[in-house]
């Protein structure tokens, strides 16, 4: 036990790894707050304006288009018809529309400029549609009292696929995104203090870990005090900064705050079990090891829209499975479901990801370690 | 038997570091690893600690497999390692504690055992210094410190009087030997051939990885020809002169640089005063005489053809 507060004041006594968890978000979220502080409430939620063309009729199609809702209760889309699909295209290239949507008979085919978030919206609804699209016409021809039913179904899809993309231009707040990034990358910054842990712990990387190698306490014991004594640290770093967030910057995180802060904790622990396991499983010098989870912490944040809030759009689009276990991605989800969407079911299921991450770095680190003779020292 | 080491075998890559080497130390030794730099001292240590994997052999401690998890053999053994290993953000009492803790969970108990310690390098002043403020001496002396406080029955320490002025130096030696009073056996490694034959009771000598010669130093220094070394100061010495001494009885060998005559003569009576009697028959004048006993240097450089140390 006493090893537990020896490791609490190593922490403070050395504090580079409290340093950059804290003052790293911090100074960045101010930049933040300065560069959007200005344009920030400007952009309102305005409607994706989408062009149809019907060579063919479908009337049911342009009116479920129509029903579908944020989940504000404002219309998603806004429709053009066109006549002709020329005239449909002009439009398209002059920003009138950001799709055009072709319906001929059964056919539905959408057409689009550029890759965006906004047509990336349009892309699901389609897809959804055509999915459903026969249940919904069986449907309506035998029991027509329940065609409003299905179709709440699908404005629900809808929204509930959104919660996987950025919304720009969506949310209450444009840019809530960067600051969910941010918060995600100061949990992850644990993992540069994991790895100190991990090189401590090993007789060929440090000589103090050649001393507890020696010694007849368990290495696995010896790694989880470590461990739950810089978690607590870090669970009480990520506490003041998301305070900063929310009373400083003035972030908005949903009526739940709690279960925000709980992600950040679950995020922690996935970041210091990642440094843990870096420090045990890489190959390679000590600076290696610090170094790999420097690109970590950034790649991971990165990926989960620090930098560039598409990202994760075009991830989901290209390589979803990046986006289901990227660190930084599942806690920026889980920050959304909670605080845009109110969605628990989104957030539970981000969180328990985040925590078998954590768990399986966490028991290959240990695996590695227990019992194990070096190959030099 | 405290250590046995059985045909061990410890390759890096293409070289050799340890080839089947045999060690085996009984209760109550001090035990002198004896060998030049890179002679494999440190992997010894190492692979009977079980820190490092090796090719080949068998290692026991207090008559069992040594393994990782020999947690009841790693109870009763101390280490002090070649490298400094303390944490520089916790004070000299907290490393102290720290390490001990890893060994004794009673608090209580710890706390006199740190005390002990403490007191036992003589550190009490220092106790609330953090080691980078320590000199070397003092670091190693904390180190030691670190090793020892749960009073294990096996001492190892791996060159601790490294880089250590002469006074922390017979500190540590006075207290290694105030270890071993106490009932513990020891192990100690070093390439100070003066260090290991003040304090050790049976040496081996080590070089590229083998065992090359073992037993006290008494025992060590009968194994070889070579009886005493007699060196005077002489202004002049004629080439016929030399030829005379050389002629003298057990001698092995002679030189004569810088106005200084060294003979090396092997075991054998009257040596002193043979030499002695030719210099005053051939009237050479001398001064300064001075016998030498053999040294552990001379019977590294009678089996192996080179210094100890360079
Ligand atoms: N990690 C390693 N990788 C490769 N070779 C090594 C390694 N460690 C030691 N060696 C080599 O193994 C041999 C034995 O080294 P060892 O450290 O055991 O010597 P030593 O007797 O302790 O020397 P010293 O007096 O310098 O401490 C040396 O030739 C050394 O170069
Ligand atoms: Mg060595």
């Amino acid at each position: 036990m006493q090893h537990f507060w020896y490791q609490i004041k190593m922490m403070f006594r050395n504090p580079t790894g409290i340093f950059w968890a804290v003052v790293f978000p911090v100074i960045l979220g101010g930049l933040f707050y300065f560069m959007f502080g200005n344009i920030g409430n400007a952009e309102q939620f305005s409607e994706i304006p989408v062009g149809i063309v019907e060579i063919q009729e479908d009337n049911m199609f342009v009116e479920i288009l129509m029903q579908v809702e944020t989940g504000d209760g404002i219309s998603m889309f806004q429709t053009k018809t066109y006549k002709e699909k020329t005239e449909a295209e002009k439009a398209l290239e002059a920003d009138e529309v950001q799709g055009v949507i072709l319906l001929d008979g059964g056919e539905i085919e959408l057409v689009i400029k550029e890759s965006s978030i906004r047509t990336s919206i349009i892309q699901t609804f389609v897809d959804q549609y055509l999915q459903n699209k026969k249940l919904i016409e069986e449907t309506a021809m035998t029991h027509p009292e329940r065609v409003m039913g299905l179709v709440e179904n699908l404005n629900g899809e809808v929204q509930i696929q959104m919660t996987d993309i950025p919304l720009k231009g969506q949310d209450k707040d444009p840019y809530a995104q960067y600051f969910y990034a941010l918060l995600a990358m100061a949990c992850l910054i644990a993992s540069s203090v994991g790895v100190q842990n991990g090189l401590a712990i090993q007789a060929n990387l440090s000589p103090v870990g050649a001393r507890r190698n020696v010694a007849p306490t368990k290495k696995m014991k010896q790694v989880l005090v470590d461990f739950a004594a810089t978690l607590c640290i870090y669970c009480v770093l990520m506490t003041g900064v998301l305070a900063v967030l929310v009373f400083v910057y003035k972030q908005e995180f949903g009526s739940n705050v709690g279960l925000i802060l709980l992600a950040t904790w679950v995020g922690s622990f996935v970041g210091l079990a990642g440094g843990t396991m870096f420090s045990v499983v890489l190959k390679g010098s000590k600076s290696t090891k610090e170094g790999m989870s420097v690109v970590f912490f950034m790649v991971s944040s990165f990926l989960g829209g620090l930098q560039w809030g598409d990202i994760t759009y075009i991830l989901e689009k290209n390589c979803p499975i990046v986006n289901r276990i990227n660190p930084a991605t599942l806690m920026v989800n889980a920050f959304k479901s909670l605080s845009v969407f109110g969605d628990y079911r989104k957030y539970a299921v981000n969180l328990i990801t985040l925590l078998l991450i954590g768990a399986i770095f966490l028991v290959i680190s240990i695996v590695k370690l227990r019992r194990c003779r070096y190959a030099s020292v | 038997m405290v250590v046995k080491i059985e045909n061990l075998v410890k390759r890096y890559g293409d070289l050799v570091a340890l080839d089947h080497f045999n060690l085996a130390i009984e209760e109550g030794e001090v035990f002198g690893l004896l060998g030049p730099n890179g002679s494999g001292k440190s992997t010894t240590i190492n692979c009977l600690l079980s820190l490092l994997e090796f090719d080949k052999g068998k290692i026991e401690v207090f008559g069992q497999e040594m393994k990782p998890d020999s947690y009841e053999l790693k109870k009763d053994i101390g280490v002090i390692m070649q490298n400094v290993a303390v944490f520089d953000e916790l004070t000299v009492y907290e490393n102290i504690d720290y390490f001990c803790g890893l060994y004794v969970k009673d608090k209580t108990e710890r706390k006199k055992l740190v005390e002990e310690a403490i007191n036992f390098v003589e550190l009490s002043e220092f106790r609330k210094f953090y080691p980078k403020k320590l000199s070397g001496g003092l670091l190693r002396r904390l180190n030691i410190a670190c090793g020892i406080a749960h009073k294990p029955k096996l001492i190892i320490l791996d060159e601790p009087t490294v880089a250590v002025d002469p006074q922390s130096r017979n500190k540590i030696l006075e207290g290694i030997q105030n270890l071993n009073a106490n009932g513990a056996t020891i192990i100690y490694t070093s390439h100070y051939m003066e260090e290991v034959e003040q304090i050790c009771t049976r040496i081996a000598i080590m070089d590229k990885g083998k065992n090359i010669a073992i037993g006290t130093k008494d025992e060590l220094k009968a194994m070889i020809d070579l009886g005493e070394t007699i060196s005077l100061e002489v202004l002049e010495l004629s080439e016929e002169s030399m030829t005379a001494i050389q002629g003298l009885p057990h001698v092995i060998k002679m030189t004569y640089e810088n106005h200084l005559l060294k003979v090396k003569f092997s075991k054998g009576k009257h040596n002193l005063l043979r030499l002695l009697d030719l210099m005053k028959e051939r009237e050479i004048g001398f001064g300064g005489v001075h016998a030498e006993m053999p040294t552990l240097n001379d019977v590294f450089l009678e089996i192996t053809g080179k210094e100890l140390r360079d």
